[in-house]
């Protein structure tokens, strides 16, 4: 072996220590904080509370779920919060917390939902996680499912008057963790699929008996058996059926899955699933369109990083306009940015020559998510940080439990570091973007494990006359048929010599937010023009999965703009499998 | 080392001339531990190369409260303090250090380093023995804590300090790693092999920091020098393979995996470029003609097609058995260098390699096990299956002898020394070794029924 190839692992797998970032050439007032923290004001008083402080069991270390959506359809969005536990009162087979709803005031502030929001305890012991929000009845109304240990529970909107229990998904047990809608058989209803975790364990001699950089830490995820995740077929009434094996959804190997978002790799119009997974390969699922999915995820090259390695894979984010794919990891790996090659044919891992492999390295990321946060067309990206072992704080491991959450500013081809809020590092979870306040901009629900659920309220400095626009698609059935369609926004401007351009943006709606997070069904863009004069025309073209498109010229920017889902054509007919790219 | 131990002796052996003579020692001395006393240093590194390469998650090493201490809280030295070191003492301490550096026992060694630093602040000698074991110890901000100080200190040492580029480099800090590393490179004393170290560590971290036109030229002006560089080989087909350059990659991959059959990043890239391969291929196919019963009329295309496919799914299965294994090689390998006497975990990375065909590797371990362990009965019974596994008959029978010998009062030792001898078709000593196992397990069972026949004779008396 040669002298100096000791350096290729070590230089592959680090260690941490908190890095010194290097401050980015940045114009005027970039080193203002992008986001101010107002839950004083907009949501005081609400924590996810997650077992002990010392985290002897794995158990305890995810934290809750967050997600946005208008209950009551009117026109802002609201919130739910889910999750915690406490493993005393697990062991005396007490209840999860239960779900709660906060409805918006309309100005991005949130109070209590009221007696009529009040979700009963589950029947079972457990632990909640994470959510999906989704109108499974196709009512119009957005109803609620809910995952963790002990039982993945089902809600129905009552009209925008509360939530009605249902029957539990089918399961055995085992600890869920993240969960998303999708119409993956274009019937019109709402499907659904759950990550599995894994199957915990309390038992008192294995208490912290794991070692890492020789101190005491929890044991997990290795060690303890895997659960499959679950693809569940809607039956429109609320009723699920589990169709994982039917539908190829079953790897050989069960992964720890922790993230999933929806999103139409190969653009066949049949929504395809992303799973990431804690210390095992990822998984591409790709929807054959037949009913049966086909995992791709080595083959694509998003299953591991660049050197082949599995990582821990947390939360999920999509740019579907650069066609990025981004996956937060562990401390001592760098958070993975696949980008889809020229070719069209698969990904490469791109973190390093965009600048998110370096800061990454130091953090253990949770919730992440892009959104063009100051309105300038392209789209930036946050990253919510925070270690799982507080003997992260230990002398020499090179890192910390408590961590600052990230924000990366998209400039041309690369990402730089941005402050994204005042005050010191938290140990935060999963996360969510919306536009709470209705001003246009994206702001960000943020959780911590055994911390606050926070506001953080968007004032980053926009484009000189930055615009924006919110397409959110309206119609009873609008949810099934609104996943996966993709919202294209053209602008034509006018040049400074008078000629004219076209700019182009792109957006898949989904509801899935990665991590233990559900997303408004919307989607967001920023414009960057001059004078609103210079913009000469503005059409937004929505592509609706196994529907007729709609196409919508001389649109009006700064509004929220609702689009009627059209009719269901005749049912699509199954694809060949191996059809599409 | 051996020279080291020569040094060491004469030192001791020194008596009233000592005081004269100090300073020649000392400066002849220093003058070793300098190039021998950083040997350790180098030696680390290649040591370090299977435990940096670790799982970042928990795995099961005991815990040692002394490696509390961190760099940072050890007393500095003023400026200029340490100006003509190499003719001040030698601290005793760091020469236990050293000692304890060669027992290969890390947490000891960073315990006397540091107690060597507390009372000599910023010697450099233990600096720079500091930094290493902290990069062995995987404490990559007190491998920067050292050797800066270090070369406050020992400016004209930089050469020696390619360390500090790869802890800068563990760090995410990829822009200090490559320029430290090109100071490096600019030292007029630097020799080869160190040379080409820092060059492949500059590469890495203009790569990680984005430049892969740095990264590629530095990598392939290490390729000129020595074509065969497994690692180099490795490391260019990764750029190849970024840039879309899949015939390129799958050369150098292939070069790679020659050379490292069991390493998986060659073979990962092999599988992902030859699967590109495929899909273009495949592509092709779809509007070539084809004959009535729907077969490609291209018979050379069809066979290259199927033979490719073939290729991607061997790469892709040999890919999963060595990335399944080389997971918890690693982890293993970590838990070694903070605990390089935990048998079990020894004895389970020899099982290992040699499960994948690393004869290498699985000897190694057992060359270590043989010479640490034994005391240890079940670790010499894995030296011998070893042995017998890779080629080592004569080896083997050597073993056997002395295993017969240390362990003659154990008898599970001797039935699986009988076992051996039975596969080898040597009757003579299996039975002779398992008459011997047989008498220890009649004398075991004596005793047994010893200490219960009385108890059990008391239930019949009470009955009468």
């Amino acid at each position: 072996m040669h002298t100096f190839s000791t350096l290729c692992f070590a230089l592959v797998f680090a260690q941490v220590s908190a890095p010194k970032e290097s401050p980015s050439e940045a114009p005027d007032g970039a080193n203002a904080h992008w986001f101010t923290d107002v839950t004083a004001s907009a949501l005081p008083g609400v924590t996810i509370e997650c077992g002990s402080p010392d985290k002897d069991w794995i158990l305890e270390v995810n934290g809750g779920g967050v997600g946005l959506a208008d209950l009551d359809r009117d026109g802002d969005l609201d919130l739910v919060v889910v999750g915690g536990g406490d493993v005393a009162a697990y062991r005396a087979d007490a209840p999860a917390p239960s779900p709660r709803v906060f409805l918006n005031r309309g100005d991005g502030t949130f109070e209590p939902g009221g007696d009529a929001w009040v979700i009963a305890p589950a029947v079972t012991a457990g632990f909640g996680a994470g959510l999906a929000l989704g109108d499974f009845t196709g009512d119009g109304w957005i109803d609620l499912v809910t995952t963790g240990l002990g039982a993945d529970r089902v809600f129905r909107n009552e009209g925008g008057r509360g939530f009605v229990e249902l029957a539990p998904l089918p399961r055995s047990e085992g600890w869920t963790t993240s969960a998303a809608f999708l119409d993956y058989d274009h019937d019109g209803r709402l499907d659904l699929v759950v990550t599995g975790y894994l199957v915990p364990e309390l038992d008192e001699a294995r208490r912290r008996a794991a070692r890492w950089k020789g101190q005491p830490v929890m044991v997990g995820p290795e060690g303890l058996v895997p659960l499959h995740d679950r693809l569940y077929r809607g039956r429109g009434d609320g009723e699920f059926e589990d169709v994982s094996v039917a539908a190829g959804f079953r790897p050989e190997v069960a992964g720890y899955g922790l993230g999933v978002i929806t999103l139409d790799e190969d653009r066949d119009g049949w929504v395809d699933l992303y799973v990431s997974n804690d210390s095992t390969p990822n998984h591409l699922w790709h929807n054959r369109g037949d009913g049966t999915f086909e995992e791709r995820g080595f083959r694509l090259g998003v299953s591991h990083d660049a050197a082949g390695r599995e990582q821990a894979g947390m939360g999920l984010a999509v740019d579907d306009d650069a066609g990025l794919v981004f996956v937060t990891n562990f401390s001592g790996e760098s958070n993975a940015l696949y980008a889809r090659t020229p070719s069209g044919r698969a990904f490469r891992e791109r973190s390093a020559r965009m600048g998110l492999a370096g800061p990454s390295l130091a953090q253990l990321g949770w919730g992440t998510g892009f959104g063009d946060l100051d309105l300038d067309g392209d789209q930036d990206l946050f990253v919510l940080n925070g270690h799982v072992y507080p003997a992260a704080d230990a002398p020499g491991t090179d890192a910390r439990y408590a961590q600052p959450n990230q924000l990366f500013e998209r400039v041309g081809d690369e990402f730089r570091a941005r402050p994204l809020e005042a005050g010191g590092p938290r140990v935060s979870r999963a996360g969510v973007l919306g536009d709470l306040d209705r001003d246009g901009d994206l702001d960000l629900v943020a959780t911590e494990v055994n911390g606050p659920v926070r506001i953080l309220r968007n004032d980053a400095p926009r484009a000189p006359d930055a615009h924006w626009l919110i397409v959110r698609p309206r119609g009873a059935d609008g949810s099934p048929a609104a996943i996966g369609a993709l919202v294209e926004l053209r602008c034509v401007h006018t040049r400074a010599d008078g000629t004219t351009s076209e700019a182009t943006s792109r957006r898949e709606l989904r509801s899935a937010g990665g991590f233990q997070a559900s997303a408004p069904l919307e989607a967001h863009f920023g414009i960057a023009a001059g004078p609103v004069g210079s913009v000469l025309g503005v059409t937004v073209e929505v592509r609706w999965p196994g529907r007729p498109p709609t196409v919508l010229a001389n649109v009006t920017l700064d509004q929220v703009l609702f689009v009627d889902v059209p009719e269901r054509a005749q049912s699509a007919a199954p694809k060949k499998a191996g059809s599409g790219r | 080392m051996s020279a080291l131990d020569g040094v060491a002796r004469r030192v001791g052996a020194v008596s009233v001339a000592r005081v004269l003579s100090c300073w020649f020692l000392g400066c002849w001395f220093l003058g070793c531990v300098l190039t021998l006393g950083l040997a350790p240093v180098a030696h680390a590194a290649r040591q370090s190369e299977a435990a940096q390469a670790e799982s970042p998650r928990a795995t099961a090493i005991p815990s040692e409260a002394r490696l509390a201490r961190t760099m940072a809280e050890l007393p500095r030295a003023e400026a200029g303090a340490w100006v003509g070191w190499h003719a001040a003492p030698v601290p005793p301490l760091y020469l236990a250090a050293l000692e304890a550096y060669r027992a290969e026992d890390l947490m000891r060694t960073w315990n006397l380093v540091c107690d060597t630093l507390e009372r000599a602040p910023d010697h450099p000698a233990a600096l720079s023995l500091a930094g290493g074991v902290a990069f062995r110890l995987r404490r990559y901000g007190d491998t920067v804590v050292a050797f800066e100080r270090f070369l406050v200190h020992a400016p004209e040492e930089v050469a020696r300090t390619r360390h500090l580029g790869h802890a800068y480099h563990s760090l995410g800090r990829h822009d200090e790693a490559r320029v430290h590393y090109e100071r490096v490179l600019a030292a007029p004393d630097l020799e080869s092999k160190a040379r080409q170290e820092a060059r492949l560590g500059h590469a890495l971290a203009c790569y990680r920091g984005g430049d892969s036109d740095a990264a590629r030229r530095d990598l392939d002006g290490l390729l000129e020098l020595n074509p065969g560089d497994s690692e180099v080989l490795t490391w260019r087909a990764t750029v190849a393979f970024d840039d879309e350059e899949l015939a390129l990659a799958i050369t150098l991959a292939e070069r790679a995996a020659s050379r490292a059959p069991f390493d998986p990043r060659p073979v990962y890239l092999l599988a992902r470029a030859r699967g590109e391969l495929l899909a273009i291929l495949d592509e092709d196919f779809a509007g070539l003609p084809q004959d009535d019963a729907g077969r490609v009329r291209d018979v050379e295309l069809t066979a290259e097609r199927e033979a490719l496919r073939a290729a991607v799914v061997r790469d892709e299965t040999r890919f999963a058995q060595l990335a399944a294994i080389d997971v918890r090689s690693r982890e293993l390998e970590a838990e070694l260098t903070l605990t390089p006497g935990n048998h079990a975990a020894r004895r389970e990375l020899a099982r290992l390699n040699s499960a994948i065909g690393d004869s290498h590797g699985a000897l190694k371990q057992a060359a270590y096990l043989a010479r640490t362990a034994a005391e240890d009965g079940e670790s010499q019974l894995v030296v011998l299956e070893l042995l017998v596994a890779h080629g080592r008959p004569e080896s083997a029978t050597a073993h056997a002898t002395l295993l017969e010998a240390a362990f003659d009062e154990d008898p599970s030792v001797l039935e699986r020394l009988a076992l051996f001898y039975a596969e080898r078709g040597d009757l003579q000593s299996r039975l002779r070794v398992g008459a011997r196992a047989a008498q220890l397990r009649a004398r075991e069972a004596q005793l047994r029924a010893r200490e219960t026949g009385p108890r059990a004779r008391k239930p019949e008396q009470t009955a009468r």
